[in-house]
């Protein structure tokens, strides 16, 4: 129950920051598969069933741009940010540098 | 089943359950995500889509809505809304109840066993009323309120602003709404404020007269009561041709229901209560032109039947009936038709008088 409870929380947490990890490896194009093992690589694990809805979702939105490659055996559709995807990305990345310099302070007893 | 067909009903599980028009796209995507998860990990097919989750699950993230039925916005009114149809169903089932006990009754010798017949029928008619009044209001009251939910997302969509093209490319787009304080509505003058006890009131009654027309419609006609007991009971529908007459009458008590809980949600006169109050009578009105004039609405032995029943000393009092049901139709309709306009010019006053309209 303790487990569940944590389990919960820590997706929750993790949630939130889910859009910014995969702004910050779009500069470039890439595919869905490719995305979710440089992801898990740096130590952030995200589902296929997750991240291939969000991706179109932010394409939906505008942060995206999207291209089937269908030249290589196995089409493959790449993701990248557009023009719009960059302003939102910088500044996501700026209220995040606020936020955790924040949380650090707040959590500062725990750190030490 | 091979690993190709295990594939392939596993995207047509997701694929069925998005958007027409994103299939073909999504299709191509799961195919090249579950080849690359083969090849990349060197697993089975079966232990890839196990990774992926239930398709159920994987398309509901595509499709990206809500899923209840009705949100919390209006969950506190259709909630209330369904204890008042509730309330409704219970007297309406009583009534029911009482009048096929007092027919059963009136039917019978006297004696013990009657008595104990006539508790039998009587709770018999009130489950078999009630059970069956119970759900249509349920249902009938979260149909309404499911289509409020959806039609509320469409109302509280804001535009998105320019740069965001894609967004104004794409046919579903789900903008946030974005709330200033600048955006808040104005309290409503007290004098446009719509009195909740009037909805209350009117939903009950509507409540129990579509159950009543729907269980026992032979209650509307005449008794007689010779002293001892009840006898045969004189309809003025036409009850021959009642499964005709019954939908169109429920459709337009359904109508009425629906105006009558714009009403109570909105709780004041503006454009959205003065938009319903047109379309519900106008569509009341019609409905009311088609069952009075071109259905055979009144039981055409209504008199002769009344005449057998009534003592002849009481015939003389007949004479004051309309022997005529096209002038009873005329007159109804003519009601019907004043009781609308003042309705709805009623709501047309208070919209435009305490501005509402300019919203």
């Amino acid at each position: 129950m303790e487990k569940d409870l944590l389990e919960n929380l820590l997706s929750e947490l993790r949630r939130g920051t889910l859009i910014l990890c995969v702004l910050s490896q779009l500069g470039e194009s890439r595919y869905g598969y490719a995305l979710v093992q440089t992801l898990e690589e740096k130590g952030v694990s995200i589902d296929a069933n997750t991240l291939y809805p969000l991706l179109r979702r932010l394409e939906k939105q505008g942060l995206l741009c999207s291209e089937w490659d269908t030249a290589e055996a196995k089409p493959r559709k790449y993701y990248k940010r557009t023009v719009f995807g960059d302003q939102i990305y910088t500044e996501l990345v700026k209220q995040w540098n606020e936020l955790s310099n924040g949380m650090n302070d707040l959590l500062g007893g725990m750190n030490k | 089943m091979n690993e190709q067909e295990m594939i392939k009903r596993y995207i047509y599980e997701v694929i069925k359950r998005v958007p027409q028009e994103t299939r073909e796209e999504i299709q191509m995507e799961l195919q090249s995500l579950i080849d690359d998860m083969c090849s990349d990990e060197d697993i089975s097919v079966e232990k890839v889509l196990q990774k992926l989750g239930d398709p159920a699950e994987f398309a509901k993230r595509y499709r990206d809505d809500h899923n209840y039925v009705i949100g919390p916005e209006y969950y506190d009114n259709y909630i209330w809304v369904l204890k008042l149809a509730l309330l409704g169903i219970g007297i309406s089932a009583i009534i029911s109840a009482i009048v096929s006990g007092v027919d059963a009754f009136s039917n019978s010798v006297s004696g013990i066993d009657n008595m104990v017949n006539l508790f039998i029928n009587f709770f018999t008619e009130l489950f078999a009323t009630g059970i069956g009044g119970l759900l249509s209001a349920v249902g009938i009251v979260t149909l309404i309120f499911a289509i409020f939910e959806r039609q509320k997302v469409k109302v509280y969509v804001v535009k998105p602003e320019k740069n965001w093209s894609v967004d104004e490319l794409s046919k579903n787009a789900t903008t946030v709404k974005s709330w200033t304080p600048n955006s808040l509505p104005p309290v409503p003058d007290k004098r446009a404020i719509i009195q909740r006890s009037d909805s209350i009131v009117s939903i009950v009654f509507i409540t129990i007269f579509a159950a009543l027309l729907l269980f026992v419609p032979q209650i509307f006609g005449f008794f007689h009561y010779d002293g001892e007991r009840f006898t045969s009971i004189v309809c003025a529908f036409n009850l021959d041709e009642w499964s005709r007459i019954i939908p169109l009458f429920l459709i337009s008590l359904f109508v009425g229901l629906a105006d009558q809980i714009v009403r109570l949600v909105t709780g004041y006169y503006c454009k959205i209560v003065l938009y319903s109050s047109i379309i519900c009578n106008a569509i009341q009105i019609v409905i009311a032109i088609w069952l009075l004039k071109f259905l055979p609405f009144w039981n055409p032995s209504f008199e002769s039947e009344l005449l057998t029943v009534l003592d002849a000393d009481v015939q003389n009092a007949v004479i004051m009936l309309p022997g005529n049901t096209n002038a009873i139709s005329n007159i109804i309709l003519l009601i019907i038709c004043i009781a609308s306009l003042a309705e709805v010019g009623v709501a047309l006053y208070k919209t435009l008088k305490y501005k509402e309209l300019s919203l």
